[in-house]
Parts: structure tokens; C-alpha cells; sequence
């Protein structure tokens, strides 16, 4: 003979179950989900500029018994960004300076960076700035400064076109 | 247990079934991934200038589909998993368009940036389809290098 199905029992049974439902509907709710891919390519940044042209850099005068005083100028300046490592600029004149003259070029180094100094510009590039890496700063002082030798003599006024390069970063 | 309240238990334990289920079948879909390249073109100013911040995506770059919500109400969260992300780049994410359907769409027209956790993009009832959005990255510097970064968004309907 069966026992009778208590209703309560019943409706327990009912219960658990619907709450088992419940809770695997909820679940399959929250797994809906789609993805997204965001990628961004950074490709080599290597830039660099200068202010403007120095002003014209006059040899003219010398302490007896001494060579010419060299003409310098400081009033421009440059600006670097790069997002590579141990980048370098390098510098070099259009056309080779007259004999018993020299133009040399001074860039302030960034930060991280090495500056080579007053460096000798002819027309094959030197280095002037080593050891750049992943920056941007601006407003970094120029210096050129022209040396002429009493053998030089008079010369008369020329222009040279400077070029300074970033390259070598990694 | 009298009758009476045995059947308005089980009633109301029918319907909760009966709303659990309809809940079951909503889905979600996400077309569009966003590809970006940044280069010298994309610094503030040339030289002596970092890149510029930030950088938006199209306003369409991205579009979803809700659906199979038998008219329930829904909210989206999106969070991001990391793939290769760098520190201190953020990425947001914000709705451009309402989309079309029966249903209605609230929320997520002002940026929203994401997290590892999820975060409320967006919030409605019904069916939407062609809900477009726009993404956005923030921080990125010429310091992080260069390289390709990926991180994935994961939305998810609730």
C-alpha cells in the first residue's frame, strides 16, 4: 500500500527544484557575453627640429699675440621625441669650410642623453647627442661657435646648411 | 499547508520559472575590433611634443546586438581583460547611437572606462540592434615604446 504524498513534502520538492532553476537560468543569463579585440600599433617615432638659423657668426677681433676670438651663438635651440632606445643625432655640413676655419656645433644633451660637446662639422655627419631614449624635450640650446686662424685671411660671407639627424634607435 | 496557499506558492514559483526561462534565451553580439596605429603623425606638435591623448576610435567603430530578450529588461557591463596593455593607458568606451528595435536603450553616452571589473555601459529592455560605439584610448607616450598592444572588452548582458 503507497503512502500518500504529503503535500507539503510536495510542495518542498517543488520548491527545491524551482530554485535549482531558477539559479540555472540566472547563470546562463550571466554568461552571455562577446568579446571585443582593441589593438594599437606604435610604430618607431623618431623626430627632431630646430628653432631656426643662428645669427651670422662674424670672426673680427683678437687679443694681440692670440688667434682670432671665435664668434659663438646660443640663440636657437632643438627639440627631440623619440620612442626608441639609444637613439643619436648626428650633424653635418652642405659644403666643407674654407681653410683655416672651423664651425662647431654644441647640442645640450636631453635627459638620459650624452652630449659629444662642441663638435667639428664637415660633410660627412659626427655625432653630437648619443644615448637617446623614449622622450620628448624641447627647447634644448644650440651653440655654434666659428674659429678662423690668422692664415685664414679675409673671407667673404657664406651660408652653410646644417643638417642634424636622428638615427640608430632600436 | 492549506490549499489555497499551496497553490499560490506553486503559481509564483511558475512564474519565476516561466521569467527565469525567458531571461535564458537573451543574447548578446559585438562585431568590430579596433585596430589603431599610432606613428609621428599622431604627436601634439612634431618634435619635442609627445602623443596626443586622447585618441578616439570612429564613432561607429563598434556595434551591438542584443537580443531574444522577450522583452525583459537588461543591463550591459563591459570590463577588459588584458592581453598586453601597457601601464598607465586607459581605454573608455561610450554609446553613439540608440540602435533600432522594439525595445528601449538608456545610459552610456558619456565615456565609460574600463576596468578589470565591470563596470554599467549601458541599460535597456527588448530587443536593440545596431547599438554603435565609439572607443577611446588615454595616456599613451612616446615612454611606452613601440610595439603592438591588445587588450580584449568583454560585455556581458545581465
Amino acid at each position: 500500500m503507497n503512502t500518500p504524498f504529503p503535500k507539503s513534502r510536495l510542495l518542498m520538492n517543488t520548491l527545491a527544484a524551482s530554485v535549482a532553476l531558477v539559479l540555472t537560468s540566472a547563470t546562463v543569463w550571466a554568461g552571455s557575453t562577446a568579446t571585443q579585440t582593441v589593438t594599437y600599433e606604435v610604430t618607431a617615432i623618431n623626430e627632431i627640429s630646430v628653432s631656426g638659423s643662428p645669427a651670422a657668426l662674424t670672426v673680427n677681433t683678437a687679443t694681440a699675440g692670440s688667434a682670432p676670438t671665435d664668434a659663438t651663438d646660443a640663440s636657437t635651440t632643438w627639440a627631440v621625441t623619440t620612442n626608441q632606445n639609444g637613439a643619436k643625432i648626428t650633424a653635418a655640413i652642405d659644403t666643407a669650410m674654407p681653410t683655416d676655419t672651423t664651425l662647431k656645433v654644441n647640442l645640450a644633451a636631453p635627459t638620459g642623453a650624452t652630449s659629444l660637446g662642441a663638435v667639428t662639422l664637415g660633410t660627412t655627419a659626427v655625432d653630437a647627442v648619443t644615448g637617446i631614449s623614449q622622450l620628448n624635450e624641447s627647447s634644448k640650446t644650440v651653440t655654434y661657435t666659428l674659429s678662423a686662424l690668422p692664415t685664414a685671411g679675409v673671407i667673404a660671407s657664406a651660408s652653410k646648411t646644417v643638417t642634424f639627424t636622428i638615427t640608430g634607435g632600436v | 499547508m492549506n490549499d489555497i496557499n499551496f497553490r499560490i506558492l506553486s503559481s509564483s514559483l511558475l512564474a519565476l520559472i516561466g521569467w527565469a526561462g525567458a531571461a535564458r534565451g537573451a543574447d548578446i553580439a559585438v562585431t568590430g575590433n579596433w585596430w589603431q596605429t599610432v606613428n609621428q603623425a599622431d604627436l601634439i606638435s612634431g618634435a619635442g611634443s609627445d602623443i596626443r591623448t586622447p585618441i578616439e576610435s570612429s564613432t561607429v567603430q563598434t556595434t551591438l546586438d542584443i537580443s531574444n530578450t522577450l522583452g525583459g529588461s537588461w543591463t550591459v557591463v563591459a570590463r577588459q581583460s588584458d592581453i598586453s596593455w601597457p601601464a598607465g593607458v586607459s581605454l573608455a568606451v561610450k554609446r553613439t547611437t540608440d540602435g533600432s528595435g522594439d525595445g528601449t536603450i538608456s545610459g552610456g553616452t558619456t565615456y565609460v572606462t574600463l576596468t578589470p571589473n565591470d563596470q554599467i555601459l549601458l541599460s535597456g529592455s527588448g530587443d536593440r540592434a545596431g547599438i554603435q560605439l565609439q572607443l577611446e584610448t588615454n595616456g599613451l607616450s612616446v615612454s611606452h615604446g613601440l610595439g603592438n598592444y591588445t587588450l580584449n572588452i568583454i560585455y556581458t548582458l545581465q
